[in-house]
């Protein structure tokens, strides 16, 4: 393959890193025709809180220099990856999306971006965001709001929205998120790229700042096909000893295989919960997917969740925990908050002790609802988000409509957040369109089970063509 | 408790962030954050209303079942 300008920007991870091993294409070009794209597409899509263009051009001529010199090199040598801003970088602004960290340089790499700054990555800026992370459409009050490539008159969605947008419109050629909701799942979806929340404690969530939910929060990677985010979780994946939420597990598989062959699958479809609230054409073209996974050899067949819609009342206790990284700024800045941000923490005290405990309870018993499902099938398939990216009108004036009801923006995390609360991984891969814009396939695993997640996902993702599309902006 | 959480007004957050010494609420998102305390009731009166039971369930950090853990 030969690659130049600006389709250099459109290479899939996987493609560039070939290209670069076998000196088709340099760090140097790559980065530059990321750059040229971010230049040209940036005032119109705003994905960006912090560009890192000096940066990422010194990183690339080392990473130039080091293969020049037959160094050796790490399997993302030279690829151009954004970071949501509410992941640590050393020395970098890290805002998370406030006005109260606008001046905030960390002095240390969150664990997930340092290993993939070791393994070769080069950061070419850091992304917009719901401020702190704390909703789904990445209107900021302080940094404008991320434009949707597919259609600029449209959220992305969020929390992860610019990182999302940037590797849909070619800024990136992958990009970390956090997912305490749905954050990573949710924009992959209504971007038309894949979302991987990966199992909790899989990949350390330290450096992740002030989301305040450490039992729920994931940093998790958004790339343009399954094979991409395999390798992205790959290397962000092992055992943290500073982080008290990261586990000692076996890694997930970094490549995977080229067949389409899903005979011995077994797919679940959620008769409770799960489609309870979703738009007509967006479903149909879920059960359309679900149909696409059946014609390659998987068996699918109805499964039952029982209480899972009171489950959720259940743990919505739980989001309490979000209150304690910021109760100083609270009562010393509230000033610097934005309104939707404060309607969304100050709440959260008036949620009672008892209730907390009883949520705790709460998520055992909706984890223990998935438990019995596995002994059914491997794998649950749905829709990630009930509706395609609504207008930015639309949802600030909580008109988003599914099947002519209008809604709130939280609605866009309705299907998303159970696996928070279970830590169950779960990935959603583009689907078809709807009026233009994108429809996400949500697939859930087993605690730990990336590996059959990825396959099941590549398998479908390899049997279509949904992911080659590109948005015109 | 749905009666309670209807009646339940500005005046009585007000009189709980100042007996309770919890963060102060900006005048202006008062009515805002009513509304979202009486959803959070309701969800705890929905759970509470449904039946499912509790008081038996054993739970501790970490909550993921371990026999799931390759």
């Amino acid at each position: 393959m030969t690659a130049n300008g600006n389709d250099l920007a459109w290479l899939t991870i996987s493609e560039a890193r070939s290209l670069i091993a076998r000196r088709q294409v340099s760090p140097v070009e790559l980065v530059r025709a990321v750059l040229g794209q971010i230049e040209r597409l940036e005032p119109t899509l705003n994905c960006f809180i912090t560009r890192c263009d000096e940066q990422a051009l010194a990183a690339a001529r080392a990473a130039e220099a080091t293969l020049a010199g037959g160094g050796e090199v790490g399997p993302l040598h030279g690829i151009p990856i954004a970071v949501k801003d509410n992941i640590e970088t050393a020395g970098i602004r890290s805002t998370a999306g406030s006005k109260i960290l606008a001046d905030y340089v960390p002095r240390e790499d969150a664990p997930a971006w340092a290993r993939l700054r070791a393994a070769g990555a080069i950061m070419v800026g850091k992304t917009n965001l719901h401020e702190f992370g704390f909703g789904t459409t990445t209107i900021n009050p302080h940094y404008g709001p991320t434009r949707n490539p597919w259609n600029p008159e449209h959220v992305p969605g969020g929390s992860s929205g610019g990182s999302a947008a940037a590797v849909a419109a070619g800024m990136a050629l992958g990009a970390l998120g956090t997912d305490a909701g749905g954050s990573v799942r949710i924009p992959g979806a209504l971007c038309g790229i894949v979302g991987l929340k990966q199992t909790h404690g899989r990949v350390p969530t330290r450096g992740a700042m002030r989301g305040g939910n450490p039992t729920r929060d994931h940093i998790g990677p958004l790339a343009r096909t399954v094979e991409d985010t395999a390798l992205l979780l790959a290397v962000m994946s092992g055992h943290d000893p500073r982080d008290p939420t990261s586990r000692d597990v076996a890694g997930p598989p970094e490549t995977l295989g080229g067949g389409t062959d899903l005979r011995g699958l077994r797919v679940g479809v959620p008769r409770d919960y799960y489609f309870a609230l979703v738009d007509g054409p967006v479903e149909a073209a879920v059960r359309a997917a679900i149909g696409q996974l059946e014609t390659l050899g998987a068996t699918v067949r109805e499964v039952r969740l029982p209480d899972h819609d009171v489950l959720m009342d259940g743990v919505d206790a739980i989001r309490a925990e979000a209150l304690v990284d910021h109760e100083h700024w609270l009562r010393t800045r509230p000033g610097d908050y934005g309104e939707e941000t404060l309607l969304r923490l100050l709440p959260l005290q008036f949620i009672l002790a008892n209730d907390h405990a009883k949520a705790l309870r709460a998520r055992r018993l909706l984890l223990e609802r998935y438990t019995a499902v596995w002994r059914e099938v491997d794998v649950l398939a749905g829709p990630t988000v009930p509706v395609v990216a609504p207008s930015i009108a639309a949802a600030e004036a909580k008109r988003i409509m599914v099947n002519g009801k209008p809604h709130g923006a939280g609605m866009l995390s309705q299907i998303t957040r159970p696996c928070n609360y279970t830590g169950l991984p779960a990935i959603s891969v583009p689907c078809g369109f709807v009026d233009g814009l994108p429809v996400g396939l949500m697939l859930v695993g087993r605690p730990f089970d990336e590996r059959t997640l990825l396959h099941a996902a590549h398998a479908y993702e390899r049997s279509t063509s949904w992911h080659e599309r590109r948005p015109a902006v | 408790m749905a009666d309670r959480d209807t009646e339940l007004t500005v005046e009585d957050l007000k009189e709980m962030v100042r007996m309770l010494d919890l963060i102060p609420i900006p005048e202006r998102v008062l009515p805002q954050v009513l509304d979202a305390v009486r959803e959070q009731r309701g969800a705890v009166r929905r759970f509470a209303e449904s039946g499912v039971e509790v008081d038996e369930t054993l739970t501790a950090q970490p909550y993921r079942l371990e026999e799931e853990t390759p």
